[in-house]
């Protein structure tokens, strides 16, 4: 990419353009410190499952070498973009800029094992939460849908495919960067591999259908609903948020808080996204009050509400310009590297105010339209339908019964594995096995792009060993998917109980039948055999009579009632 | 010269049609299976309460699943013109059907096929009556239903409150909206009596003069006397005289179809509080055409202990008139 293929940055006065070492870099003096920074095009959600943590770990590894520098700096790792930045002196600046572009090209891959126990302990106390479960739901366990993970992908990341990852990703063609300066600082070096500009991360779905909803959230109610981008949808975000704080908080008191936002996902759609947190006990009068006002929005988008959120806007936009010049740089790089429109405060004024409030009802439409839901309690009522918990159909191939729960049953088969419950199914077949965890004694955890997991544990089903795991399960699925963990405890490994029959069962009405057969026949060869020996040995003759007759009717009498009898319940 | 809030003659016992302005001519269409025809009258009511009473009286005529409950139930769907009434009208109707199924039994005696059923019908009225409210937020009679869905899909206390406090918002005076919200905060539906008893006094200090809202302290103190209390208390007795004083013989109360209901249920409580006398006037005003109110919780054949109390009503109140030198 060229420089001028870039955007025009006339609308941005005081905002200039330039270029060192082939990345854009855009200056813009202030007064005081300098800022500067680098913006890739590459974040979490470029990530796979297998490979989730790789980005950050990039950015920790790149990051080593200013663990004693004075400047205040940072990196972060966001789901499409990852930054570095600092403010200090001209010194400090060039040599941070400096420092990370040549450490992206040459990483301190011995460090790795340490940065990665720093990134397991960063993440400990985090939680993906509800937020991740909406991502999960909606997207499956790739592209945006690995928000809902946590950075599963460092237990088995190699050294090499850091390298790889860093080579492609962060390359001069994949990045925008910018100093709060009128020129290029002296010895500014960006030098960079050449690379390509990333798209943005797919857009995934795994929801058959929409809207949807989840239950089980225990603090109040959140969805999120993908929407055409634009300004009608950025509209829209201010009327919800107008709607919500009047209908749930000021004339009702149910929302303790509440949050609305929107983000860009890429040339055609916006995440909206809304958290309601319910006030002590309203969580149902939370579910049922969004869903109300949401759909309300359907029919009736008020002027008074869109002036209420055109205004909001442009006072935002007011203050943006009359900031310093320099003040817009980090995120007009963040629009620039992710391709987003560089409109001027002008154009953007006169597009906010050209959005009929007609415009934001189709907006309003789709938010209701492609909405995932997270509450409480079902939301079938409100003519939404539950997100998926089973895959279409179950895996062909052998089954193993549960030995601790009989009617459970595990498949291995040769296109994938899957388990079957009076639930319902879920499968997952090895071509769309995005990780597969094991542990040395043998258990493994599957789980599918959907989202979908299947877990094997050889101590829990029938017939099932470790031997068959490993031809029918390992052979099939990639390596670069597989994550080999230590092994557990022993006290960790599931050890199966076979419930216990109840006394009744013991008494069916087969092991009644069984016995009386072994006793008129046992009885029958009895009397044979004695007859034959006193007939052959002592030349005598028993004569019985009806007496073992009689004997077979008073035991098998006996043999019923202690089995079927009355008082023995 | 008689107006349309004069009672109409009637052929059931009772029939809360004959407090429904146009009555005759509502009772005429539902007989007659023809809901079209009894939209055509409710649409020129304008009082939310007379509307709930005509709705829920055209959608629980025949009940249930038999082949002509199944008849009614497709030709309200069939006169379903997309406007928020007949919308509701439906709605109404999965209602009842759904109610129908599960039956007033206790929960315990509720079979869970007749629970999934009853569901059913319910989540089919609520989506109904969702879009009608989002729709036309400002049309009070879809969200008086919305309270039973409420309760019988248990969405909870704070959910059917909301509802309720949307509503009250439209429309402070709905009696029966007031009603049935009581109904879902009784311990019967696990709420608790303290928390009726505060809606109680709440919907008395909100009524405009003469509005029914105090009256509702008379559903409350029969629920307590069928849950158990051997004896009325006297206090409660004087509570529910000025209640009666300050709604239903109020000079400003304007009669509606919840003014009926009212006055059957200030002479159930008379009558359980033992002072006939006092239930007199309350059975004189429904004259011919009594309304059952909740009578059909106090006997399931309500109409014969309502003749019976009625009588000795009449008699009580005249000894008293005659004692005080007032001709009976």
């Amino acid at each position: 990419m060229t420089i001028s293929a870039l955007p025009d940055l006339a609308d941005f006065p005081g905002v200039v353009l330039s270029e060192s070492d082939g990345v854009p870099v855009l200056l813009a003096p202030r007064e005081g410190n300098l800022g500067a920074g680098i913006v890739f095009r590459v974040g979490t959600a470029h990530e796979t499952l297998a490979t989730s943590g790789i980005t950050h770990l990039v950015e920790h590894l790149a990051l080593r070498g200013q663990v004693l520098s004075e400047a205040h700096l940072n990196g972060q790792t966001h789901a499409d973009v990852t930054v570095f930045h600092v403010a200090g002196s001209v010194h400090d600046v060039v040599s941070y800029l400096n420092d990370v572009c040549a450490s992206l090209q040459d990483l301190p891959l011995d460090q790795i094992e340490t940065e990665k126990d720093i990134l397991r302990s960063e993440a400990e106390g985090r939680n993906p939460g509800f937020g991740g479960a909406l991502r999960v739901n909606r997207h499956g366990a790739r592209g945006y849908g690995l928000a809902g993970y946590g950075e599963r992908g460092l237990d088995r990341i190699t050294p090499a495919e850091v390298r790889q990852w860093a080579a492609r990703m962060f390359t001069r063609e994949n990045a925008v960067a910018w100093v709060t300066a009128d020129a290029l600082p002296a010895g500014l070096d960006l030098s960079l591999p050449s690379g390509e500009r990333m798209y943005p991360p797919a857009v995934t779905d795994v929801l058959k259908g929409t809207p949807a909803y989840l239950s089980g959230l225990r603090d109040g109610v959140s969805l999120d609903a993908l929407v055409p981008r634009g300004y009608p949808a950025l509209l829209a975000t201010g009327v919800i948020r107008e709607v919500l704080h009047r209908d749930l908080r000021r004339s009702a008191d149910i929302a303790q808080s509440l949050s609305v936002s929107y983000d860009h996902l890429d040339d055609e759609l916006a995440r909206v996204s809304v958290v309601v947190r319910a006030a002590e006990g309203r969580q149902d009068a939370a579910a049922g009050g969004l869903a109300d006002a949401l759909g309300g929005l359907r029919f009736h988008v008020t002027e008074d509400d869109l002036a209420a959120a055109r205004e909001g806007m442009l006072e935002e936009m007011a203050e943006a310009a009359a900031a310093p010049a320099a003040d817009l740089l980090p995120s007009l790089a963040y629009r620039m590297v992710t391709g987003r429109d560089l409109d001027g405060s002008d154009q953007a004024r006169a597009a906010v105010e050209q959005v009929s409030a007609n415009d934001v009802l189709g907006t309003m439409r789709e938010v209701w339209g492609s909405a995932l839901w997270y509450g409480p309690a079902p939301l079938d009522w409100a003519g939404m339908a539950p997100a998926p918990e089973q895959s279409p159909a179950l895996a062909k191939g052998r089954s193993y019964p549960r030995i601790d729960v009989p009617d459970v049953s595990l498949v291995i088969g040769p296109d994938g594995v899957g388990s079957a419950s009076p639930d319902g199914v879920v499968t997952v077949l090895f071509a769309d096995c995005v990780l597969m965890e094991t542990v040395p004694d043998g258990a493994r955890v599957l789980t599918g792009a959907d989202g979908f997991r299947v877990v094997i544990e050889p101590t829990l089903y029938r017939s099932l060993t470790v031997a068959d795991i490993a031809a029918s399960v390992d052979r099939h699925v990639p390596e670069d998917v597989v994550v080999h963990h230590p092994a557990r405890a022993p006290q960790d490994i599931p050890v199966a109980v076979p419930p216990k029959k109840a006394g009744k069962v013991a008494r069916s009405v087969w092991g009644t039948i069984e016995r009386l057969i072994a006793l008129w026949f046992g009885v029958f060869v009895l009397f044979v055999v004695a007859e034959l020996i006193a007939r052959e040995l002592f030349g005598a003759e028993l004569r019985l009579g009806f007496l073992p007759l009689l004997v077979l009717v008073a035991t098998t009498v006996q043999l019923l009632r202690k089995r079927h009898g009355k008082g023995e319940r | 010269m008689a107006t349309t809030r004069d009672a109409a003659p009637t052929a059931t016992f009772f029939d809360p049609l004959a407090h429904v302005p146009d009555g005759a001519a509502l009772r005429a269409a539902r007989d007659a299976g023809d809901p079209a025809a009894a939209l055509a009258v409710v649409r020129g009511l304008t009082v939310p309460d007379d509307i709930a009473a005509a709705l829920w009286e055209i959608a629980d005529t025949t009940a249930g699943v038999t082949d002509e409950a199944q008849r009614l139930t497709a030709a309200i769907e069939a006169a379903d013109d997309g406007t928020p009434l007949a919308r509701t009208l439906r709605a109404v109707r999965y209602v009842t059907v759904g109610w129908a199924i599960r039956s007033h039994a206790r929960a315990e005696h509720v079979s869970a096929s007749q629970f999934e059923q009853f569901h059913d019908w319910l989540r089919q009225a609520e989506r109904v009556l969702f879009d009608v409210c989002s729709e036309h937020p400002g049309y009070a009679p879809a969200w008086e239903p919305r309270i039973t869905t409420a309760r019988g899909l248990q969405l909870g206390h704070g959910e059917a409150r909301r509802r309720y406090d949307r509503l009250a918002a439209l429309d402070p005076q709905f009696f029966a909206a007031q009603r049935v919200y009581h109904q879902q905060i009784l311990p019967k539906w696990s709420g608790s009596w303290e928390e009726a008893s505060r809606f109680v006094e709440e919907c008395a200090a909100d009524a405009a003069p003469g509005a029914l809202g105090p009256a509702l302290v008379v559903d409350h103190a029969i629920e307590r006397w069928l849950d158990g209390e051997k004896k009325v208390p006297s206090a409660m007795v004087d509570r529910v005289r000025e209640a009666a004083a300050a709604t239903v013989l109020h000079p400003d109360h304007s009669r509606t179809a919840a003014t009926a209901t009212a006055h059957a249920n200030f002479a159930l409580f008379f009558t359980i509080a033992k002072v006939p006398a006092e239930a007199w006037p309350h059975f004189e005003a429904l004259g011919n055409s009594p309304v059952e109110g909740m009578w059909g919780y106090y006997d399931v054949r309500a109409e014969v202990p309502y003749k019976v109390q009625r009588d000795n009503a009449a008699k009580a109140a005249a000894k008293v008139s005659a004692r005080s030198g007032v001709p009976a």
